[in-house]
């Protein structure tokens, strides 16, 4: 137990000596605490009522207001600060689907080969295929558009790129001599599967789902500025819908919650890259040529 | 050459099958949706029309089990018939018809400047790796990628068309004036140039990337250092064979960006006011016209598994290794 520990121990350390020699994966993963920080202390933060309509409609920027207020009179600041939250919990919660779903989905394609892996590949291919913009507004037209459903078809339509990576993984992994090993010590399947390959196939999987974390914000916030979103939920999207009829006079309304999406995006792109760059050894970036 | 065929067929049978599949989900999104199905297809005339929903229940066979009535919708797909739009009072093939063209000349036209640009950027970038005109591109680049489509849209509409005035702001033509020939392509041209521009921004970032790293992943195999000991000019073993190597990852991501040439550019082209399918989805999404919105996604569905099955074809003669998988 105790080696088991020092071992975790060790590779944790090596992890976190190579990522923190990338400048560009730290300024990433900074920014990231700090929206996160910034997200969950929300309700703790001295700032304007995000729904309060009681301000004067259409202030610019000022010292009360540090980014102004909409048209309806409510402050952007906080509006901005608040939709951090929906944003994240979308990012965090769909990609989590998608993770879980094409964990489970590539380990088994990838263990038992064959006829399933062949009909589970064929599964992927065609979930590759589909159009996940299109399905998510029809799909929300016709079932309603609370923020549930469209993280979770969000999250049920993304998963086939991390059942293609764990494939792979799981593929080479199942040949290994400790895997041989166990698995003729008598050892169940899904024993096997579960504590021995799918702990050491699933870092690649984890920088995808980092990476479509930003995707699925991405795909939320265009919802939401379609109008299409959840009407309840404060989401930076719809703030650039609401604000984009009075672009040409108060551009702080549509303008801030863009950037807020844009640096949101930055900040899960870069540590997702890094973590992939770390994890996967064959890319170092050197060119002669 | 002799495993071409049953390539060709394997990837026919597939596309067939994921067709067939998408229908599947079209049909059970529609007929799972809660409430009486006819709702859902009839829309807002199911309150005030009983004569028109009385047909309409004959017609998708609303009286018959689940699985009858999927046949008559297989059948009825098979003849053209996607159903009609309450809203526009025309058959859906119809109105789809009319906004594909608009659609695929913003779509083609993004995709192939966004492919060559990116390309292009990715090339130079990766020649002069580590200098600061490389290192910038990159930083720009991630920029570019990292904003919303639509935010990206809006500022360019906010200073090209607002502040300088050098571009319309919406539309595909000019309202007022009424063009022919030469001068119609030009100011068709006049209006594309934001919405492409907004496109070929969006896109670029892909190419640039999967080029720069492709390139710099060729520099580092074997056959290079084999060359460069064997004394060949660096010149020309970059131009005759690293080149043609890293261009098979982005001419994959162009193949499969063309499965989207239908959908992808939704967003930009409700902001542009565009007259194509993005324009007609969101319509059809805020105004809950089933019909349309089942044969927009229909379309789309098969735009992309029959882009995916041109893409293989193409891909095979590129790259000699697929033929064996």
């Amino acid at each position: 137990m105790k080696t088991i520990i020092s071992r975790v121990m060790n590779k944790t350390r090596s992890f976190l000596k190579l990522y923190s020699q990338d400048k560009i994966g730290l300024l990433g993963l900074f920014l990231l605490l700090f929206i996160l920080f910034i997200a969950i202390l929300a309700p703790f933060l001295p700032l304007h009522d995000p729904y309060s309509i009681k301000y004067r409609r259409f202030l610019p920027i000022s010292w009360k207001h540090p980014l102004g207020t909409d048209h309806l009179g409510r402050d952007v600041f906080s509006r901005v600060i608040w939709g951090s939250r929906t944003s994240l919990i979308v990012g965090f919660v769909a990609a989590g689907i998608s993770a879980l779903v094409g964990i489970v989905t590539g380990s088994i394609a990838g263990y038992y080969g064959g006829l399933v892996d062949d009909i589970l590949s064929r599964i992927i291919d065609i979930f590759l295929m589909i159009p996940a913009f299109f399905l998510i507004l029809f799909i929300i037209a016709v079932y309603g558009n609370s923020i549930l459903y469209v993280m979770t078809v969000i999250g049920l339509l993304t998963w086939p790129s991390n059942a293609r990576i764990m494939r792979a993984q799981v593929l080479s992994l199942r040949e290994r001599e400790f895997v041989q090993a166990s698995l003729m010590m008598g050892i169940s399947d899904l024993r096997v599967l579960f504590k021995h390959i799918i702990p050491n196939a699933i870092h690649p999987v984890i920088a995808n789902t980092i990476l479509q974390a930003a995707n699925a914000i991405i795909i939320e916030t265009g919802i939401s500025y379609l109008g299409l979103g959840d009407p309840n939920a404060i989401s930076w999207g719809r703030m650039i819908y609401e604000g984009q009829g009075y672009i040409m006079s108060y551009w702080w309304i549509s303008f801030f919650p863009g950037l807020a999406i844009a640096i949101t995006v930055l900040s899960l792109y870069l540590v997702g890259e890094t973590l992939a760059k770390i994890l996967n050894p064959k890319r170092i970036e050197v060119s002669e040529f | 050459m002799s495993n071409i065929a049953p390539y060709l067929f394997r990837r026919g049978i597939q596309t067939i099958l994921t067709i067939f599949l998408i229908i599947i989900i079209n049909f059970f999104i529609i007929n799972l949706a809660p409430g009486d199905p006819i709702r859902v297809i009839a829309g807002e005339f199911a309150f005030s029309n009983p004569e028109y929903v009385k047909a309409l229940r004959k017609r998708w066979g609303l009286d018959k089990p689940l699985s009858e009535r999927f046949i008559i919708y297989l059948i009825n797909l098979f003849k053209g018939d996607m159903g009609f739009s309450y809203r526009y009072m025309q058959p859906v093939t119809t109105i789809i018809g009319e906004r594909i063209i608009p659609t695929l000349l913003l779509t083609f036209t993004s995709l192939i400047i966004a492919f060559l640009l990116g390309v292009l950027l990715g090339v130079f970038s990766a020649r002069k790796s580590g200098t600061l005109v490389d290192i910038s591109l990159s930083f720009t680049m991630i920029i570019l990628y990292s904003m919303p489509v639509f935010w990206l849209g809006i500022i360019l509409i906010l200073i090209f068309a607002v502040n300088l005035r050098l571009f319309p702001i919406a539309g595909m033509y000019s309202a007022r004036v009424k063009y022919e020939g030469v001068r119609l392509w030009l100011d068709i041209l006049w209006h594309m140039a934001l919405p492409v521009a907004t496109l070929v921004l969006a896109q670029l970032p892909v190419y640039y990337k999967i080029t720069k790293a492709s390139i710099l992943e060729q520099t580092r195999e074997d056959y290079v250092r084999t060359f460069t000991a064997y004394g060949f000019h660096r010149e020309t073993i970059f131009r005759r064979y690293i080149l043609r190597n890293a261009l098979l990852p982005p001419v994959t991501i162009f193949g499969l960006q063309l499965g989207f040439v239908l959908s992808g550019a939704a967003l930009v082209e409700i902001i542009f006011g565009w007259p194509g399918m993005g324009r007609l989805l969101l319509d059809a999404a805020f105004y809950r016209d089933y019909p349309l919105l089942m044969g927009l996604y229909l379309v789309t569905a098969i735009g992309v598994a029959a882009a995916n099955f041109l893409t293989d074809i193409v891909y095979m003669f590129l790259d000699p290794r697929v033929r064996l998988r």
